[in-house]
């Protein structure tokens, strides 16, 4: 019973793209997985090699040049070894995503309507009224005002924020299992991040999705994830529940993060900053990848790649586990 | 979209009148009289004096300019000293020829362009890019006159197929007199549009929008056909408006190796003659026409760019 909670599982997931200066290890061994009906966060600095996971899932990275090892589970089947076919099926049906850059995620040229009614028509067997009559509901269901007019308009004619929830709306044509969103409010003004990521939270009760959220905003994670997974120079250091990682980080690297956020309360206002420089993917550390940067470190850490384990109690049957020698 | 076109038109009156001053004062200054080229070797200096007085050769320049100036603007493009027919009706007589070559050369070229053009970026990095993006470069680099010189050796001269005069006689169907200038023409300006057809297509199989028609599931013909062309259309279109343009200056050197009768044998033919009137009124028909093809290109493109096309009609 446990195993069928899980509709999404990473097992040792690698991803190297060799260049000419050498092989960037952007994902550098990642287990993790997603439950039925869960948010999963993922969060970590730029360059981590959150996007690079995130695609390896839809098996959007072009390989070669990418060399992908370990397996993705979806459903219990390794969709990194499908063929064609099941993939073209589950993409955009069962498995769908929003991408970082609204303003240039929808095709210029082609109309809303459209583009929004291109992914039913190719999954389902609807006419095209329907289609575009599925379509205006969605838009709907994504808030956007004057939804009939939207229909016939052109990607440049909207906002960021618009064509977020137009990303939004076609992602959910198809009443996708998991939705994937890499920092769908990244790009966006703060008050459109809040409506968007309120948006989403409603969205994916009203459709019954596990959604993996990606983004390198704790205040984000905070707002709309349950669980949590911090990722930095391309492994999981930490995984927990949002509320005891907030109260008990047990990296040090998660305290750092978290002692970046500005408090309210801290008169100064001044961010608190990890020293040094995030890890050059194409020269990862042979022991701990947060180990150069790391306050708490030993020969211990620098000499061996500390394993993700339990600690403490499950909360709610969710583990709180860290790569940390020290923890 | 209207009053765009109203204002490139009015542009287009200082440019077609600098044309046809810089015509004139070049003509002037290529040695060589008219009136002895014309009379021939054998014409005696009165004779000559005669001819000079009559067609107004002898007046000061700035008279010159403005007597022709002046007939040009009331769309009278003079007499051609050598035929003694107005340029208008020499003109009236040529286009059509210019025009068959030029359309088929942009057609076909277009044509083979685009699709070579995709076939090289969808096989990138494989042998059939290599071998297409290698005939381009060829096409490129050799010289119209060049390709029309061989292909009238190797189909006139050694096969046999085409005749090598290219003017158009009782028994000799048109497709024989056309197949060699319009084959000049898709191996001369076809690369072009392959060039761009091929890189607009790599650079836009970049966008994150071609991720996100892969992230619907749509398969890579659907990608390539459905999303990728037709945001490349706009790079295409503009590289066609050109090569309109090309085709129609090509059309001279490929009607002058050919001898074929089109305006470009028209317009050698006269500067050879030193027929002022010729050369002034061709150049200047010519330069309204490229200015049309421009100006067309430039309402495709807009109807192609919904960006523009929209702007175009708020304001
Ligand atoms: N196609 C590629 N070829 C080479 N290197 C790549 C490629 N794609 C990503 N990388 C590298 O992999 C690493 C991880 O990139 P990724 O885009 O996953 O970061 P990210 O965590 O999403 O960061 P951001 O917050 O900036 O989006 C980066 O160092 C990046 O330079
Ligand atoms: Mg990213």
């Amino acid at each position: 019973m446990a195993e069928d909670a899980r509709i999404l599982e990473i097992n040792g997931l690698t991803v190297r793209f060799p260049t000419s200066e050498g092989v960037v290890r952007a994902v550098d061994g990642v287990s993790l997985s997603l439950d039925r009906g869960e948010t999963l966060g993922v969060v970590g600095e730029s360059g981590c090699g959150k996007s690079v996971m995130l695609n390896s899932i839809m098996r959007l990275l072009e390989a070669p040049p990418a060399r992908i090892g370990g397996e993705i589970l979806y459903n219990g089947q390794d969709i990194l070894k499908m063929p064609k076919r099941e993939l073209f099926r589950i993409r955009g049906k069962e498995i769908t995503m929003i991408f970082q850059e609204p303003m240039t995620s929808l095709n210029p040229v082609i109309k809303i309507g459209p583009q929004i009614a291109e992914t039913m028509l190719l999954h389902e067997l609807i006419t095209k009224d329907e289609a575009s009559a599925k379509a205006l509901e969605l838009l709907r269901q994504v808030e956007i005002p004057n939804a009939e007019e939207c229909l016939g308009k052109y990607p440049h004619q909207l906002s960021g924020g618009m064509r977020q929830r137009v990303m939004i709306a076609m992602a959910l044509a198809c009443k996708p299992q998991i939705l994937l969103a890499d920092e769908p409010t990244t790009a966006l003004d703060v008050t459109i991040q809040a409506q968007i990521l309120a948006l989403l939270r409603k969205l994916k009760d009203e459709y019954h999705m596990s959604m993996m959220i990606v983004t390198h905003d704790l205040g984000v994670i905070a707002e709309v994830s349950e669980r949590v997974v911090v990722f930095y120079g391309g492994n999981v250091v930490e995984e927990a529940p949002t509320r005891a990682l907030f109260d008990t980080p047990l990296h040090p690297y998660t305290e750092g993060l978290l002692g970046c956020i500005p408090h309210l309360s801290t008169k100064t206002g001044r961010l608190r900053v990890i020293e040094g420089n995030v890890p050059n993917p194409i020269d990862l550390p042979e022991g701990c990848v947060f180990a150069p940067r790391c306050p708490r470190r030993e020969r211990l850490c620098v000499e061996e790649r500390p394993a993700l384990k339990e600690v403490g109690d499950a909360q709610g049957g969710k583990r709180h586990r860290v790569a940390c020698h020290m923890a | 979209m209207g009053r765009y076109i109203l204002h490139r038109l009015l542009i287009a009156i200082p440019t077609v009148i600098g044309v046809f001053l810089a015509v004139f004062l070049i003509m002037r200054m290529v040695p060589g009289d008219p009136a002895a080229i014309i009379l021939g070797k054998n014409a005696t200096d009165e004779q000559i004096e005669l001819y000079r007085e009559q067609n107004g050769l002898n007046e000061p320049f700035p008279v010159q300019i403005g007597v022709a100036l002046g007939k040009f603007l009331t769309g009278d493009l003079g007499t051609s000293m050598v035929s003694r027919r107005t340029v208008i009706s020499l003109i009236k007589e040529r286009l059509p020829r210019t025009v068959e070559l030029a359309l088929w050369g942009l057609g076909l070229s277009t044509l083979v362009g685009v699709l070579l053009g995709i076939l090289a970026a969808v096989t990138r990095g494989k042998w059939p890019d290599y071998l297409i993006v290698g005939g381009a470069s060829l096409g490129i680099s050799l010289p119209s006159f060049y390709i029309a010189l061989m292909l009238l050796l190797l189909l006139g001269a050694k096969l046999g197929w085409i005749p090598v005069v290219g003017t158009p006689r009782e028994g000799v169907s048109n497709f024989k007199i056309l197949i060699a200038p319009v084959l000049t023409m898709v191996i001369g300006n076809s690369a072009m549009t392959l060039r761009t057809t091929r890189s607009s297509v790599l650079e836009i199989m970049r966008e994150n929008f071609i991720k996100t028609a892969r992230a619907k599931g749509l398969d890579e013909r659907a990608v390539l056909f459905g999303h990728a062309l037709k945001a490349a259309a706009i790079p295409i279109v503009t590289v066609v408006g050109y090569n309109l343009a090309g085709c129609f200056g090509g059309a001279i050197i490929i009607e002058t190796v050919f001898t074929r009768p089109g305006i470009g044998k028209l317009l050698i033919d006269a500067i050879n003659d030193r027929d002022y009137a010729v050369v002034q009124g061709t150049t200047a028909f010519i330069s309204i026409m490229l200015i049309a093809v421009n100006l067309l290109t430039d309402v495709v493109y807009g109807l192609v760019d919904p960006r523009i096309r929209i702007e175009a009609k708020r304001g």
